[in-house]
């Protein structure tokens, strides 16, 4: 057999490889991902299937969070999935219509955990003291407000706006907006 | 804040906060606005960046054992919380906290402690996929000096990079290094965990928590026998729940080897129809026994004689292997034979959707002649058969040229393919790799499961 074939070969070994290597690390995760994204609307197996199939045709971008890099596309496909939906809603979500790729870049994708712990605390402390307890502690929005004794409401506003505050300063940051 | 007033119901979806007709609404509204979806991507990358489970545990538990003291100070600062806790000095607490674990187990690896190494049932971890244990009673366990339980109990809380400095304070004894095969499995590394678990039995074979890990680590690694042996020990030992367990653990891989067996029935079917056809062709089948000859005997005349269908169900499942058959079968075959083979090859490309056997009745091609390439072919399983020997030529190759990490990556491919469609694997070849890349416990097991499959 020549050169170029084994190069081939090996490009297709390493890419089984890969799926072998997602799975392995984050398996558990990306199923719990798809149940949260899912909930009660959209089969999770499906949206875990689908992301395979689309990882194993993309290629992950220098520097990103591999960990992020996946949830960005699976957090696209939700979406796409969504779009299906409402477009021809007498057919079920998973029906295959070709979507058009969606890769731009997120600005959380090549963060690291130790990044938005920092930047976590310079948030106004209400802010940072709800999103925590949440984020960290695994606290529903329920035993947050029993503990702050605040309203739920309350919690849900202090976690929308941590979230969309540290949108904004990772964002200007980087001075892409 | 946007201007879509819904963002805080879809931030709120995400959480699982909402009832499950709110959902519906919440999801139907996110397909149309884009401000809504660009805060739950907020909230999608807030949960990635910041779950636990962070892939840099993985590789620290992949390094040599003497620079993991490095690396684990390293990422001290990522378990920032933990260390507050469990400072060395932890301030006395006023009241005896005991350790109390939920009913269920989250992680599948065992440990030695005297609470966290007692059975519970394990449950693979959804949402929440860490257990929640009071911090004071981790500081108690500290300040005790239990050091098992409270490893076993930091890793269950997914605090692995503290566990794992933990456990190697006692770098002498059995337990640790089985503790810290539970630690590498949690993070992924079976082949750490292999090391870890071989280690800790070295110092002490009889240690149940050591052969348990050791057996999920192997089935992880795809060493059947070797993890079947594992289990078969500990359910030997009948401990309560444990027992259960790994008898459940042996029924499935038992499951798993058996179907190995069914394909040495069909090549001996294979081989008589090559015989009753007086077709001169052979397979190469070191397994063959050859034991069953009598009971196919009938069966193939039967194909041949009477123009019975073929069992096409075994076709179906082993396409690979049939796929050979028909080519060496076709060789000088007579116009009966070929045409008593026609229902295989006309099962084969019904599988394969392709007209690849069918003409070959007619051509006499024999298709594997062509298969050198992993990429073209290998993704068919009908043609495992050549290119698992391809998989271990092509890794010699690899191996030969000092690329180890490419060979190892050919050569699991390799093993994948084999173990789908029944063919041996070329330990000796496993063993090879891994001596090459300095690797002790993955060659020890390469060798332990060689000797298991030769009966």
């Amino acid at each position: 057999m020549g050169a170029q074939a084994e190069v081939t070969s090996l490009d297709e070994v390493r890419k089984r490889k890969r799926i072998e290597d997602l799975t392995r690390e984050h398996g558990d995760y990306l199923r719990a991902l798809a149940r949260k994204l899912c909930r009660s609307q959209v089969d999770p197996d499906d949206l875990v299937q689908d992301l395979f199939e689309r990882v194993l045709r993309t290629e992950m971008p220098d520097g990103a969070n591999e960990r992020a890099w996946i949830s960005r596309i699976m957090h696209n496909l939700f979406i796409d999935k969504l779009r299906r939906r409402a477009a021809r809603p007498e057919q079920p979500a998973e029906v295959e219509v070709a979507a058009p790729p969606r890769e731009e870049h997120v600005w959380w994708e090549a963060l690291t955990e130790r990044e938005v712990r920092a930047k976590l605390a310079t948030l106004p402390e209400e802010q940072r003291v709800t999103f925590e307890l949440f984020a960290f502690h695994g606290k529903s929005y329920d035993e947050i407000a029993a503990k702050l004794k605040i309203a739920k409401n309350t919690v849900g506003t202090r976690i929308l706006r941590a979230r969309m505050r540290l949108r904004e300063l990772f964002t200007t940051e980087r001075g892409d907006g | 804040m946007g201007s879509c007033e819904h963002l805080e119901r879809t931030s709120m979806y995400f959480d699982g906060e909402l009832l499950p007709a709110e959902e519906r609404d919440a999801a139907d509204h996110l397909a149309t606005c884009e401000e809504c979806q660009a805060v739950l991507s907020d909230a999608v990358g807030l949960h990635a960046v910041l779950s636990r489970a962070q892939p840099a545990v993985v590789p620290i538990m992949r390094r040599r054992r003497w620079q993991l003291a490095a690396g684990a100070a390293a990422l001290v600062v990522a378990a920032a919380i933990a260390i507050v806790v469990l400072r060395p000095k932890p301030q006395p607490s006023p009241d005896h906290v005991a350790l109390v674990l939920p009913a269920k187990r989250s992680l599948e690896a065992r440990f030695t402690g005297a609470v966290t190494g007692k059975f519970r049932p394990y449950e693979s971890p959804s949402d929440r996929a860490h257990e929640a244990i009071d911090m004071r009673a981790l500081a108690e366990l500290e300040q005790r000096g239990d050091t098992r339980d409270l490893v076993g109990a930091l890793a269950v809380t997914g605090e692995l990079v503290r566990a794992a400095e933990v456990a190697r304070k006692t770098p002498t004894d059995a337990a640790a290094f089985s503790d810290l095969a539970g630690i590498a499995l949690a993070s992924g590394d079976p082949e750490g965990a292999l090391d870890f678990a071989y280690q800790a039995l070295d110092k002490n074979g009889e240690l149940e928590a050591a052969h348990w890990n050791l057996a999920l680590a192997a089935r992880k690694l795809k060493y059947w026998r070797v993890s079947r042996a594992g289990f078969a020990l500990v359910e030997a030992r009948a401990e309560p729940g444990w027992a259960v367990e790994a008898k459940q653990h042996v029924a499935l891989l038992d499951r798993e080897l058996t179907r190995g067996g069914d394909i040495v029935k069909l090549r001996a079917q294979f081989q008589l129809l090559v015989k009753a056809g007086s077709v001169r062709a052979t397979i190469a089948d070191p397994g063959f026994r050859g034991d069953d000859i009598a009971e196919f005997e009938r069966r193939s005349r039967s194909i041949l004689e009477d123009e019975t269908p073929i069992e096409l169900a075994d076709v179906r499942r082993f396409p690979s292997h049939a796929l050979k058959f028909l080519a060496e079968s076709l060789q000088g075959a007579t116009p009966d034979i070929v045409e008593g083979l026609e229902p295989v090859a006309r099962a084969l490309d019904k599988i394969a959707a392709s007209h690849v056997a069918t003409s070959m009745l007619t051509t006499r091609r024999d298709p594997f002649a062509e298969v050198t390439s992993f990429d073209e072919h290998c993704k068919n399983d009908i043609y495992a058969v050549p290119c698992v020997p391809l998989a271990w030529q092509l890794a010699r190759q690899q191996l030969a040229d000092g690329n180890v990490t490419d060979a190892e990556h050919i050569a699991q491919a390799g093993r994948d393919l084999a173990l789908r469609e029944f063919i041996p694997v070329d330990y000796t070849l496993f063993a090879e790799i891994h001596r090459k890349a300095n690797r002790s416990a993955l060659a020890r097991a390469d060798a332990e499961e060689a000797r298991l499959t030769t009966p």
